[in-house]
């Protein structure tokens, strides 16, 4: 009994060694771009590639050079237009999906399903076959050339009611019965929204915090039509691929890479402290029997 | 109650009023734009200050933005309205921003001093149904030769035989980039002396190709061969070559690099903006000419390598604000002085004929490279999509051939790859925008 | 096997068949459901359509024959009726609205109006100024923005008449409230309505705005320039374009394009699309839970460790972890370097060169950027099994990879099934993944036979992108978009409806 009890003991070991290693080698595989990214960071000559892995020399010059040499690529202007448009847009959109999941989980009115069903599908359109319309309808209110940036703030907000899938999903897993109770003691709807649902919402308002803070980082092809041109309007993917020309990625491959650093660390660390936040968000809100 | 209703109606109308005009905010339009690169910002705003220093009458402001010449059609397809009054394009655009109202044509007085002053070609490279469109500014936009001097003598490289012995005698490498359309033409294009003769031909109608074609599929003079065989058995006998490395700037600047301390670089196909890289990189090695000749196992003979060349403008907004200024401008950043001082600052090759012949630029080892390899070049104009994506095709399907299959020829007896390339040729022999 | 299986029959199956089951039954239903929509659904919606145009004209009808002055001339000023029985917040609003039609109408609305039949006349021209010498541009008329605002303009004549039918039917209503003598709802009953009963009016009236003004309308735009000429020939502002009915329809689905290859060339984009939608989300799906299973074992530690650093492929843009990775597995790129370095190649290995290995290459690159999403969405739904069925198994001798096909699959399947749709569907219109990671480009498709558009690692979305912006071919590319936009619409909409997320919606009670 005890022998094999130890030999069962003996095999759980084996078998946690084994995940070990093979977390370590996922972890390796996934870290690998990460780390290149760094490397190719830190490397000190010139040049768009190398052959070879570790540089010859290191430095930290395409570090400090994204933050003091800013004649030619305006690097912390663009940083602080893309923080900007990121948290603006966060706050905006939080509050929409928010509302419309609310509306769409707890409201009962007529057309409800055909506006689930069409917000579903109208994601389904490919985005940049409207880009020509949407820059036409922004023109229209003087939101395109001095005002660009608002109006990209706009486009993106704009259509943020159509993410409201998880969060809504999040919402129908709060008990009825608490509104109602709620209502019983003479609540309006508006009452229950604020003081019940949303103190309970804090993992899918943390989800959603996150996903819309994110995705501006990214966004290249509307943000380089609006802005035309103007430098100091740039946000960090137009800026960015700006350094990619063939003129100049051969002198700045390498801060291209400080600055993709740069950049994925707030969000890195955003998503180290919020995770388990975000677990629940997802996992609450994705999901069903 | 009737007064009331009135008021609260005219209350109503403010609202409205207020609302409406807040939609309609008014754009201010604040002086004249220029946009170049990202790499020229610099040298632009020295010329605009010495622009305003000659011209003290000229209050209108001047800014700039940051749109290089490659980049100018994609930036004015959607509204050529809000582009800058001045910008630089290069001359492959040209008809597609006249169809989008975004190039204005010059004045003829104008055009009788540029064509004066300026290469004949490069001001042809502005012309359209009997106008002219651009400023021409820059005759650079080609590519040529670089190669190893330490490892090869200049007739070494003259053929692309001897040019991969010697790389190979010395491990080093060869890159061009063979599935990139740009560059793909180098095999069949070239009218030039000892070339294979392939020619591409656009017709417009009103502002667009109404028909493109090749003539691919004639014989090469003397042989029972047709260019695009030619070419692409010249092609696929290059890429067995395991000297022979077929990739892009990145991989350039990889086999210059080496292993960090030796280079890897034999001899490279590209343009002058990898001049300053390469020579920083080979020092006393850094040399350039015209493109070698390629021998062709088929008829036996050698061939020289063509290429496509194409100009930069400075180019006029009609929707500019200030048209008169705009011309004025443009004409003066294409000015003399002004080539003068972008070849000082950025090596831009000069269209202008007394700046390329001062002395600093015809010692200048890639523009005189860029100049042997004139007589062979063909003019880039606006070839359509077809084109590209057929010669892209092309080289990646040659390409791809490299890991797996080294015994491929093109001969009569190979069906598959004579009818791929007969397709090759009709995609270019049909009208493109019927 | 399908057919006619009893209950007993689907409780004997194990959780493989059961799946199979329900996936083949699922697609079975498929024409079944068509059938229903267009026997059922269409007929009920005709008719609630039918009976809103009835009670509209009942109500203009009734408020006409009935109406005192007050709301007789409601019919004409908005609101003036309500504002004339002292409810002012509801007669402002209306009244504000008219106003503000009205001007936009006649700023803005009816030269755009008038010209939507013929989307303009006037070509732009040169005309030649005495004083400077100088051509100058005279811009004529432009038909992308007559079309798309021309069509902002009907939006808001529906909204008018929609407006006006309300503001008659409000009007009338309090008509008969004030004659029955009873109490008139006042501003502050409207505002407490707008927190409470009416509640989700107030929520929803922006996002709808927002989601009408820049994703509705500029895709019934889309959808109406697959009915013109808009092409590289003929491109605002510098020439006008027209309608020209069904000519697009024809040269996509005639084949007319590009000599015949562009069918052939369709089929085989659209083929890829499918089997890398599939490969995709499932290899993401099953991996992610293996990983998630892992990493949350009892007794392995660094639990956050682990998922931190799977997380940080979410953290970096993919503009630049995409571009770094397509880099990284070029031709000559650092993996092929190495690898040659160290022997293991002679000459390179095509990861992205190659149609078939680019494929391959394309997938696993998307298992790196897809596993840490289900790895956290399966890490809460893992610790919800309950820890006894596992119990169970093991004492009657069942392995962990038994234990994980028999308990911890079926189980995910069962609760993540919507998780899983949404994936798929979005992998189908995945734009990013495989732009980026080829730049734009990929190995090209055999010369012999197909368009060269196209390279062997398109999606339709990519492709659709590459027409579009090389080609300018506006027209044509909308036919497509709207193809793709019914195909993925249909399938999901089918899907959601019948997934039991929609149909438990009120489970949680």
């Amino acid at each position: 009994m005890t022998k094999k009890f130890r030999s069962k003991k003996a095999a759980e070991r084996g078998a946690n060694a084994a995940i070990y290693i093979i977390l370590v080698i996922i972890s390796v595989i996934w870290l690998f771009p990460f780390f290149f990214l760094v490397i190719q960071s830190l490397r000190g000559e010139e040049g768009a590639s190398t052959m070879y892995f570790w540089p010859q020399q290191w430095t930290f010059d395409n570090y400090i050079g994204l933050f003091t040499d800013t004649d030619k690529f305006n690097f912390p202007r663009w940083y602080g237009i893309t923080l900007v448009i990121s948290v603006v847009v966060t706050l905006i959109q939080t509050t929409i999906v928010l509302i419309t999941s609310y509306a769409l989980s707890r409201l009962r009115f007529k057309m409800r399903k055909p506006l689930m069903n069409l917000m579903l599908v109208l994601g389904m359109f490919p985005g940049f076959m409207s880009m020509t319309a949407v820059y036409f309808i922004l023109k229209l209110v003087g939101l395109t050339q001095n005002m660009g940036l608002v109006g990209l703030i706009l486009v993106y907000v704009a259509s943020s009611c159509m993410g409201y899938y998880i969060c809504k999903g999040f919402f129908d897993t709060i008990p009825k019965s608490l509104d109602e109770a709620a209502r019983i003691d003479g609540a309006n709807r508006q009452t229950v929204f604020f003081k019940i649902i949303l103190p309970l919402a804090k993992p899918i308002i943390i989800y959603t915090i996150l996903t819309a803070f994110m995705a501006p980082w990214g966004e290249y092809m509307f943000a380089s039509l609006i802005v035309n041109g103007d430098p100091d309007n740039f946000n960090i993917a137009v800026g960015l691929w700006e350094m990619l020309n063939r003129e100049t990625i051969n002198e700045y491959f390498t801060r291209f890479c400080a600055a993709s650093v740069v950049v994925s660390i707030p969000i890195t660390i955003l998503f180290f402290c919020l995770q388990r936040y975000y677990v629940q968000g997802v996992t609450g809100g994705s999901v069903k029997g | 109650m009737k007064k009331k209703g009135i008021i609260s109606l005219i209350a109503c109308g403010a609202i409205a009023v207020g609302a409406t005009l807040g939609m309609t905010a008014c754009k201010s339009n604040k002086g004249i734009t220029v946009w170049a690169s990202q790499d020229e910002q610099e040298t632009l705003k020295k010329m605009i200050a010495q622009f305003q220093e000659a011209n003290p009458d000229f209050d209108t402001p001047i800014n700039t933005g940051v749109v290089g010449a490659g980049d100018a059609v994609s930036k004015l397809s959607t509204d050529a309205t809000v582009g800058a009054d001045v910008y630089c394009y290069a001359n492959d655009q040209l008809v597609e921003l006249i169809n989008y109202s975004a190039l204005a044509p010059i004045p003829d007085t104008t055009v009788a001093k540029l064509k004066e002053e300026n290469d004949a070609n490069s001001v042809e490279a502005g012309l359209f149904n009997g106008k002219y469109y651009g400023y021409p500014y820059a005759a650079d936009n080609g590519y040529f030769l670089y190669y190893n001097k330490s490892i090869m003598t200049e007739e070494d490289a003259g053929s692309l035989d001897t040019l991969l012995a010697k790389c190979e005698a010395e491990g080093k490498y060869f890159i061009y980039n063979m599935p990139e359309a740009w560059y793909t033409g180098a095999f069949f294009l070239g009218t030039g002396e000892n070339c294979v003769g392939g020619t591409y031909t656009v017709e417009y109608e009103a502002k667009v190709v109404s028909k493109s074609y090749t003539n691919f599929g004639e014989k090469v003079s003397g042989s029972d061969y047709t260019i695009a065989q030619v070419g692409t058995q010249a092609m696929i006998e290059l890429n067995k070559n395991s000297y022979f490395v077929s990739g892009d700037d990145k991989t350039i600047s990889d086999y210059l690099n080496g292993n960090g301390k030796v280079t890897k670089f034999g001899a490279c196909i590209s343009g002058t903006w990898n001049a300053e890289t390469i020579q920083k990189k080979l020092g006393d090695g850094y040399a350039a000419t015209k493109l070698p000749k390629f021998h062709s196992t088929l008829t036996n003979k050698d061939y020289q390598m063509g290429s496509l060349t194409g100009y930069k403008l400075f180019g006029v907004n009609p929707n500019s604000k200030h048209l008169a200024e705009a011309h004025q401008l443009a004409a003066f950043l294409s000015g003399e002085q002004m080539q003068e001082l972008r070849f000082n600052d950025l090596q831009t090759g000069p269209s202008n004929k007394k700046v390329a012949q001062l002395d600093a630029v015809k010692q200048n080892i890639a523009l005189s490279a860029l100049v042997a390899q004139a007589p062979y070049a063909t003019m880039q104009g606006a070839f359509p999509g077809s084109y590209w994506d057929a010669m892209k095709g092309l080289g990646g399907n040659v390409q791809g051939l490299k890991p797996t299959i080294t015994t491929v020829t093109v001969s009569d007896t190979d069906l598959s790859m004579t009818d791929a390339l007969k397709k090759f040729i009709k995609d270019f022999e049909t009208g493109m925008d019927e | 096997m399908t057919q006619n299986v009893t209950e007993l029959d689907y409780l004997k199956m194990s959780a493989w068949q059961k799946f199979c089951y329900k996936f083949v039954s699922f697609f079975k239903a498929i024409p079944l459901l068509f059938l229903n929509f267009f026997k059922v659904r269409i007929p009920a919606a005709a008719k609630r359509v039918g009976l809103w145009f009835k009670n509209f004209g009942l109500t203009i009808y009734s408020a006409a024959k009935y109406g005192d002055w007050k709301t007789r001339f409601s019919f004409v000023l908005f609101g003036f009726s309500q504002l004339a029985r002292k409810q002012w917040l509801r007669g402002l609003l209306f009244l504000a609205f008219e106003t503000m039609f009205i001007l936009y109408m006649a700023l803005f609305g009816w030269q755009y109006l008038g010209m939507m039949g013929t989307l303009g006349t006037v070509e732009s021209q040169w005309v030649e100024n005495p004083w400077t010498g100088l051509e100058e541009l005279v811009p004529g008329d432009n038909s992308l923005l007559i079309l798309l605002y021309g069509l902002l303009t009907i939006i808001f004549m529906l909204a008018f008449v929609y407006a006006w039918y309300h503001s008659i039917r409000s009007a009338y209503n309090t008509q008969q409230i004030e004659e029955a003598r009873q109490r008139l709802a006042t501003a502050k009953d409207d505002v407490k309505s707008f927190v409470d009963d009416q509640y989700h009016k107030t929520l929803l009236a922006v996002p709808l705005a927002g989601l009408t003004i820049f994703t509705i309308l500029p895709i019934i735009f889309m959808i109406f320039v697959a009915f013109t000429n808009y092409d590289k020939a003929h491109t605002p502002p510098g020439s006008l374009f027209t309608w020209v009915g069904f000519q697009n329809f024809i040269k996509v689905f005639g084949g007319g394009m590009a000599g015949g290859t562009f069918g052939r060339t369709f089929g085989r984009v659209l083929l890829w699309t499918v089997v890398w939608a599939f490969f995709a989300t499932f290899s993401n799906y099953i991996l992610g839970i293996i990983v998630a299973l892992m990493i949350n074992k009892k007794g392995i530690r660094f639990k956050k460790l682990w998922r931190t650093v799977l997380v940080m492929t979410i953290a970096v843009p993919q503009f630049v972890s995409l571009l770094l990775m397509g880099q990284m597995l070029g031709d000559h790129g650092i993996i092929n370097n190495m690898l040659k370095s160290w022997g293991l190649v002679k000459d390179y290995i095509p990861f992205l060169s190659d149609g078939l290995l680019a494929k391959v290459t394309i997938i696993v690159v998307n298992i790196w950027v897809g596993i840490p999403f289900t790895m956290l969405i399966s890490t809460g739904i893992l610790m919800n099994i309950p820890e006894d069925l596992y119990e169970s198994a093991r004492i009657d001798g069942a392995g962990p990879v038994k234990a994980f096909f028999k308990i911890t699959l079926p189980y995910m399947l069962h609760v993540t099934a919507p998780y899983l749709i949404t994936q798929f569907i979005g992998n189908l219109n995945n734009f990013n993944v495989i732009f980026l990671l080829t730049y734009g480009g990929g190995p090209s498709l055999p010369l012999l036979g197909y368009d060269v558009t196209a390279t062997d690692t398109d999606l339709l979305i990519t492709w659709l992108y590459k027409l579009i912006f090389r080609n300018n071919d506006y027209g044509v590319a909308s036919v497509i978009s709207i193809m793709m936009f019914l195909m993925t619409a249909v399938v999901s909409l089918v899907v959601y409806n019948r997934s039991s997320a929609v149909k438990n919606e009120e489970d949680f009670m």
